[in-house]
């Protein structure tokens, strides 16, 4: 296959993959979906919509915004053009997004409308969410500009390390050739499905973005990016790809260790782990099948990059049958420089130079590359751009390490490194590593104290560990250095955790500063701060919008001033930082910050929605199920039932799921309903039944799946997941059979619709096909085993209604009902 | 028998969007929030927490205090199956809700 020489190339090749699913964001009930097709033709209307603007080579277009496909098809279009794109981090306050647009003087900014920037003649100011209608008139002819590789595509800005961030300036030719790169080291396979958990706004993200669509490989967005919502959308979305930074893997390798820990399966779980290294991949993924599960059952490689992963998580992972492959580069790298492939890859190593990368190593050890994927400099500074080059013209990453036979070996950043009086260098990351290992401490930054004669080492501690705990600590972890290597004084970080850059990395900048302009007091030292306050301090100051609020454990939250819309927001900052979830009623003015935490650490973890079994749908499934429903059912039914269909002329002009419902009038109106409906729907009918029966009633709930391709559908809150589910099923091309009224009527009246019929007609746009039993109540009372009486039945079906997305979900619930009532 | 309740807007918004998508879910129905802005939220809000003093006890959860507008969008509202004459009042900066018990 040939490497795409302009992005107009680029996007004219996703034509090869058109109708392969490309890009995929869940916006409340809908899941909005983009075929490669669409990706290719709307990111033409865009470039098109931006030559209709005015807009040429060379001018700028800012971008505000969480990743969507529009993000996607935003970039795409301006790079068809020579627009320059400038992402800024989404969640960048209004102050900071006034800086950039100063410095940058862009003529359109996108935002998720969160902003209030003002628009102007010289400034369109529009939603990223509304790209497709401001685009809708557009052609999706490709623009036919004549794109110069040299045109700056992007303005990155590296993030805070450094007061003033610098504007990173990468050529078109600069990310092509990391794709190009990306993609000779790495077989990106047409079925991948990627799963987005870091900002497009960061390079690594966007050239893997687009190296993995050049292959045909579709990406799935979140609306919000928490550990809850990964874990869904794995299993959701069948995720079996990952491009992700250490930490999380870290964390999602805790939270499958408590899982087994409350299973009271830790020791066979580490069991398996030792077993595993013997064992192939396959197998691997059988043995740890449940933790596949929890998975969605086909992640199969994770990609990581952002800083270096510890060697005992990859290991693990990999026991686990899950591929490891790291890689290391820069944004101003665009920003992969090495990268390990499928095959031989090494768990202790970035990986060796794309083939496009040349690396040497300096005298005083620091990487250095050249290359087509190299950036040219930084946005108006001159000074950094001379500073970043070497004076024959090589990249100054301001890494240290060296190669082994072409493997990279990271040993630090060159201005964190600690240089003793003696005139030895000590790497942080040296010592983390070993300190890292300790469980005693939430994290540990080690850094240089400048004393009259060269640096000190001090390890800076974040945690709630006492004392004498730490010191002990300490020395064992000197007693597995070189002794030029050890700590020499301990101090506690103030807060609970360490402030960290955007890929989640300490700011090494920050703790460096805070060690050395402090007044260092005598030997260790705890601070005041009530131990543990971390992360729930940290909502409650949030909250009250007060950083530096004096909170005690004894203080009533009432004291504080935490009213019961402030409490709210404590509770669900805690749900999603720590995944519990504390009842509302649980705290209240006169609950204690000690209780509270007690509560936090006990709060039962947010219940996973459990989704629905796939099995029933399986085809084998459908088969015996639709042949004992047609035959024994069907018979069954006929002995108590003898039912009259009025009005299947109406079914006829339906070419695609509908959703009917009907009214509840007895505990055997479902099947009749049912098979009410002629053989061609009903073959692709399932049933929303309640949840709770589902639950308690076994038997009947395998009936249903197998024979009624049944799911549970919850009857009280959270409705959500139920209604989503509907979307799934009504994506996947299957009818559905809802009862509105919830339950059965006990007295044979209608009774009032729940609100959720209303939310589907509404968000689906599907049509909606009212039906009626007359005659059938009391055949099956509520409660009862058996028929108490043979019925003569008439189903009326109606005529399909649809209903647009704009018209309110409650008035259409009334009408269905009213419908209902009247048929 | 009577409650009341007002909400600065502002600081309503602050904590809305702190608070995020657990807070939407938490605070309110899920029909509630659908298409609703911050000033309509925080009417809601207000109201919310004037049915709990008009009911005197304060909620198991908050998206059990429903606020239903009839066909005229008049509001009410609805806890434990009892209901609330509500009635809301709203000033770019500040929003006021009053209930009274219906017997």
């Amino acid at each position: 296959m040939n490497d795409p020489q302009t992005f107009a190339d680029y996007v004219s090749d996703l034509e090869r993959y058109g109708p392969n699913l490309a890009l995929a964001k869940r916006s409340f009930l809908k899941v909005e979906k983009v075929t490669h097709h669409e990706l290719r033709d709307r990111s033409r209307q865009v470039a098109n919509f931006l030559i209709g603007r005015g807009l040429g080579p060379g001018e700028r277009v800012m971008v505000i915004a969480t990743n969507s496909p529009e993000w996607v098809e935003l970039l795409l279009g301006a790079l068809q053009v020579g627009v320059v794109l400038v992402p800024v981090d989404a969640s960048s306050s209004q102050e900071i997004a006034l800086r950039f647009i100063d410095e940058i003087g862009p003529r359109m900014i996108f935002t998720d409308g969160n902003l209030a920037l003002n628009s102007s003649p010289d400034l369109e100011v529009h939603d990223l969410g509304e790209l497709n209608q401001l685009i809708a008139d557009a052609p999706c002819t490709a623009p036919g500009v004549l794109l110069d590789k040299e045109w700056p595509a992007v303005i990155v800005f590296t993030s805070g390390t450094t007061a003033a961030p610098k504007g990173v300036v990468l050529s078109q030719e600069n990310i092509l050739a990391n794709i190009a790169g990306i993609l000779e080291r790495i077989e990106v396979g047409e079925d991948w499905r990627l799963l987005s958990v870091l900002p497009l706004s960061h390079m690594y993200e966007m050239s893997g973005s687009l190296a993995v669509l050049a292959r045909g490989a579709g990406i799935f967005y979140m609306p919000r990016v928490t550990p809850s919502a990964i874990a869904e959308s794995m299993v959701e979305y069948r995720i079996s790809v990952m491009l992700a930074i250490p930490q999380l893997l870290t964390l999602m390798l805790e939270r499958i260790r408590q899982v087994a820990s409350e299973q009271g399966k830790s020791a066979s779980f580490e069991k398996a782990l030792d077993l595993a290294q013997h064992l192939p991949f396959g197998a691997r993924r059988i043995l740890f099948r449940s933790v596949h599960s929890q998975l969605g059952g086909r992640l199969r490689l994770v990609v990581t990059g952002g800083a270096p992963i510890p060697l005992d998580v990859a290991t693990t992972w990999e026991r686990m049958g899950v591929r490891m492959v790291q890689g290391y580069g820069l944004t101003e790298t665009s920003p992969i420089l090495t990268g390990n492939g499928l095959n031989g890859r090494r768990l202790d190593s970035p990986g060796r130079a794309l083939y496009n990368v040349q690396l040497r190593i300096a005298e005083d050890g620091e990487i250095q590359a050249k290359g087509p994927s190299v950036f040219h400099g930084y946005l108006n500074n001159e000074q950094a751009t001379r500073e970043a080059f070497t004076d024959d013209g090589w990249f100054r990453t301001g890494d240290v390490g060296h190669l082994e036979d072409g493997w990279l070996h990271i040993q630090g950043r060159l201005k964190f490194v600690i240089v003793r009086s003696s005139g030895l260098k000590v790497f942080p990351e040296d010592v983390e590593i070993v300190a890292d290992k300790s469980t005693l401490w939430r994290a540990i930054c080690i850094a240089g104290k400048r004393e009259h004669d060269g640096e000190s080492v001090v390890a800076v501690v974040a945690g709630d560990a006492a004392d004498p705990a730490v010191d002990e600590e300490i020395a064992k972890v000197n007693a597995q250095l070189e002794s030029f290597q050890h700590i020499d004084s301990w101090r506690r970080w103030p807060e609970g955790d360490f402030p960290r850059t955007r890929l989640l990395k300490i700011d090494r900048r920050l703790v460096e500063d805070w060690v050395n302009a402090a007044e260092a007091p005598p030997g260790p030292t705890g601070t005041e701060e009530p131990s543990g306050g971390d992360v729930v301090l940290r909502a409650l100051r949030q909250s009250l919008d007060n950083p530096g609020a004096a909170i005690k454990d004894t203080d009533r939250l009432a004291d504080i001033g935490l009213d019961s819309l402030r409490r709210l927001t404590v509770l669900s900052l805690l749900e999603e930082r720590l995944g519990v979830s504390i009842a509302d009623d649980a705290v209240d003015a006169q609950t204690t910050v000690a209780q509270l935490r007690r509560l936090a650490g006990e709060g039962s973890p947010v219940e996973a929605t459990r989704r629905p079994p796939r099995w029933p749908y399986w085809r084998a499934v459908r088969i015996l199920g639709n042949g004992l429903r047609e035959t024994v059912i069907r018979a069954m039914i006929r002995i108590w039932v003898n039912a009259d269909v009025d009005g299947r002329e109406h079914l006829a002009d339906l070419d695609g799921p509908a959703i009917f419902i009907f009214n509840h009038s007895d505990d055997f109106d479902g099947p009749v309903v049912y098979h009410a409906l002629p053989l061609g729907i009903r073959s692709h009918l399932a049933v929303a039944t309640g949840a709770d029966v589902m639950r308690d009633h076994k038997m009947l709930a395998l009936l249903v799946r197998v024979c009624f391709a049944g799911f549970s559908f919850a009857r009280s809150e959270p409705y959500m997941p139920s209604l989503e589910y509907v979307g799934t099923m009504l994506d996947g091309g299957w009818n559905v059979l809802v009862a509105p009224e919830g339950r059965i009527s006990t007295d044979g009246r209608l009774q009032p619709f729940k609100s959720g019929i209303g939310l589907l007609a509404v968000n689906y746009g599907v049509p909606i096909v009212p039906m009626k039993t007359i005659g059938l109540a009391g055949t099956v009372p509520l409660h009862a085993k058996w028929p108490r009486k043979r019925s003569r039945v008439t189903v009326r079906i109606g005529q399909p209604l649809r209903f647009a997305s704009d018209r309110d979900y409650e008035e259409v619930t009334a009408t269905l009902h009213q419908v209902i009532e009247e048929m | 028998m009577i409650g009341i309740d007002v909400v600065g807007v502002e600081e309503f918004r602050r904590q809305l969007d702190l608070g995020g998508a657990n807070f939407v879910r938490r605070a309110f129905g899920d029909g509630e929030s659908l298409d609703s802005g911050v000033l309509r939220l925080a009417g809601m809000w207000a109201a919310k927490e004037a049915v709990c003093k008009a009911a005197s006890a304060p909620p198991e959860r908050w998206s059990d205090v429903e606020i239903i507008f009839d066909d005229v969008c008049a509001p009410w509202g609805r806890i434990r199956g009892e209901r609330f004459g509500l009635t809301i009042s709203s000033e770019p900066d500040f929003v006021i809700a009053l209930a009274v018990r219906l017997t």
